[in-house]
């Protein structure tokens, strides 16, 4: 017969003993279970025919285009950046091919790894999508802003300094015998110019901006936004123009905060004296 | 005299549906006849309109995924699961054997041997064409044109076709 004390040691090793037990079968139990490393592997069984609709976000789009610019620059690769390079900026610029190697040689821009810094995206026409990448120079200060202009998916052309295109379309317009003829527009990311023809259709002589009260142009969209020119050659000044004559002007307006170029539609010509009548009129002339 | 108005009506809606029964299988038995028009390098152009780019990103990297999945097959030489994918309307103009020297074909093209490593592709353009896609692929400076068609089968999820 076991002593007391003996009895209690018994009891405590088997206890412990059978609390290893446990555990070891607990520990066997899940190394047995758990997953082998290939099932856990998030890699697909391959099977032709079948994909998935991937999900579209913006940010993948600019990635593509991002990596695109990346590998254009970081190659050197002159003819494929400068096929890329649109017309209308070539036109607009008057550049050749050697005017854009130059001009990317002068930013420090080729041979070099880019980085995103920033980006923005805006719908300016139809289909035409723009994105603006802001890239700087792994290391460096030196940046570039390429503004690329997409209209389906991956056909672009690109540009730079926030130029976005440039049209010689007309659109006319005329109100109270008043033509307005926009020759030409110039769309930046941040801004779009017009250049416009004024002619004087009336039988007698037109006043602009009559009594001189501040600049008379606003454009204005759709949702009654309205932008005063930040640089015009339409002066503060009174213009007379005489029965048949006309005159060409420039007005800059700033778009930066709202992107919505589609929208402007409208420019109003604000106190216009028609002679022989009474007080002034202002014009609303659709550009769109 | 309501009796004369009731029986032309009658009439007039016999002749209705007889005519519409009539022309209802005519229709049909043209259709069953009918060769659904098939894209070749000859007909391309009727498709290549810019109006007709899809501008629609979710289309665009949908079917971008179906040329990753078809190349990949192509790499790994599945012809029979190639074969069972290609467009049905397609492959009648042609037997068996010459459907998978088309395919190898296809895959020649795809993955020259000795660029196995270096292959690089871009889905440059996609069209619609009908009922059906129209794509424009860049492969090592080739440029190859297959049409993409979407299938009813719950285990595939597209069918495509070479243009030749």
């Amino acid at each position: 017969m076991l002593d007391y004390e003996t009895q209690r040691k018994l009891i405590i090793v088997f206890v412990l003993a059978a609390i290893l037990t446990i555990i070891v079968t607990i520990v066997a139990l899940v190394f047995i279970w758990l997953p082998s490393k290939e099932n856990i592997s998030d890699e697909k069984v391959f099977e032709v025919g079948k994909v998935e609709q991937p999900a579209y976000t913006e940010e993948v789009v600019v990635e593509n285009y991002y990596k695109q610019m990346y590998i254009l620059f970081r190659n050197n690769d002159l003819d494929a950046i400068y096929d890329l390079v649109g017309k209308d900026y070539l036109e607009y610029f008057k550049y050749d091919k050697e005017d854009v190697i130059n001009l990317l040689r002068d930013k420090s821009v080729l041979t070099r790894g880019l980085e995103l810094v920033q980006y923005k995206s805006f719908l300016v026409s139809g289909y035409t999508n723009v994105y603006e990448l802001d890239l700087k120079v792994k290391d460096e200060a030196y940046t570039i802003n390429i503004v690329i202009r997409e209209t389906s998916p991956n056909e672009y052309t690109i540009a730079f300094d926030k130029f976005i295109d440039y049209g010689e379309d007309t659109y006319t317009s005329t109100k109270n015998s008043i033509k307005l003829e926009i020759y030409k527009k110039i769309r930046y990311t941040n801004s779009i110019q017009y250049d416009f023809k004024l002619n004087n259709g009336y039988n007698k002589s037109v006043k602009i901006n009559s009594g001189a009260s501040g600049n008379p142009l606003i454009l204005i969209n759709s949702q009654g936004k309205t932008r005063r020119p930040v640089m015009t050659t339409l002066s503060v000044a009174e213009i007379e123009l005489s029965s048949g004559q006309g005159r060409s002007f420039t007005a800059v307006f700033d778009i930066e905060d709202t992107y919505d170029f589609i929208t402007y539609n409208t420019l109003v010509i604000k106190n216009v004296q028609f002679d022989g009548m009474h007080g002034a009129d202002n014009l609303e002339f659709t550009i769109n | 005299m309501l009796d004369k108005i009731k029986t032309i009506l009658t009439i007039a809606l016999i002749v209705i549906v007889i005519f519409a029964i009539g022309y209802s299988i005519i229709k049909l038995i043209i259709s069953a006849f009918e060769t659904p028009e098939l894209i070749t390098m000859d007909t391309l152009s009727k498709y290549t309109k810019e109006t007709n780019v899809i501008t629609s990103y979710s289309t665009y990297f949908y079917y971008e995924n179906c040329m990753k999945n078809l190349v990949e097959a192509c790499q790994k030489e599945l012809y029979k699961e190639l074969y069972n994918i290609y467009i049905d309307d397609y492959k009648n103009e042609i037997t068996n054997d010459e459907i998978v020297n088309k395919l190898k074909a296809i895959r020649e093209m795809l993955i020259p041997k000795d660029i196995d490593d270096d292959i690089k592709y871009n889905l440059k353009k996609l069209y619609y064409a009908g009922t059906n896609y129209l794509a424009e692929i860049e492969i090592n400076n080739y440029t190859i044109y297959l049409v993409f068609a979407e299938t009813n089968s719950k285990e595939i999820d597209y069918n495509f076709a070479l243009v030749k």
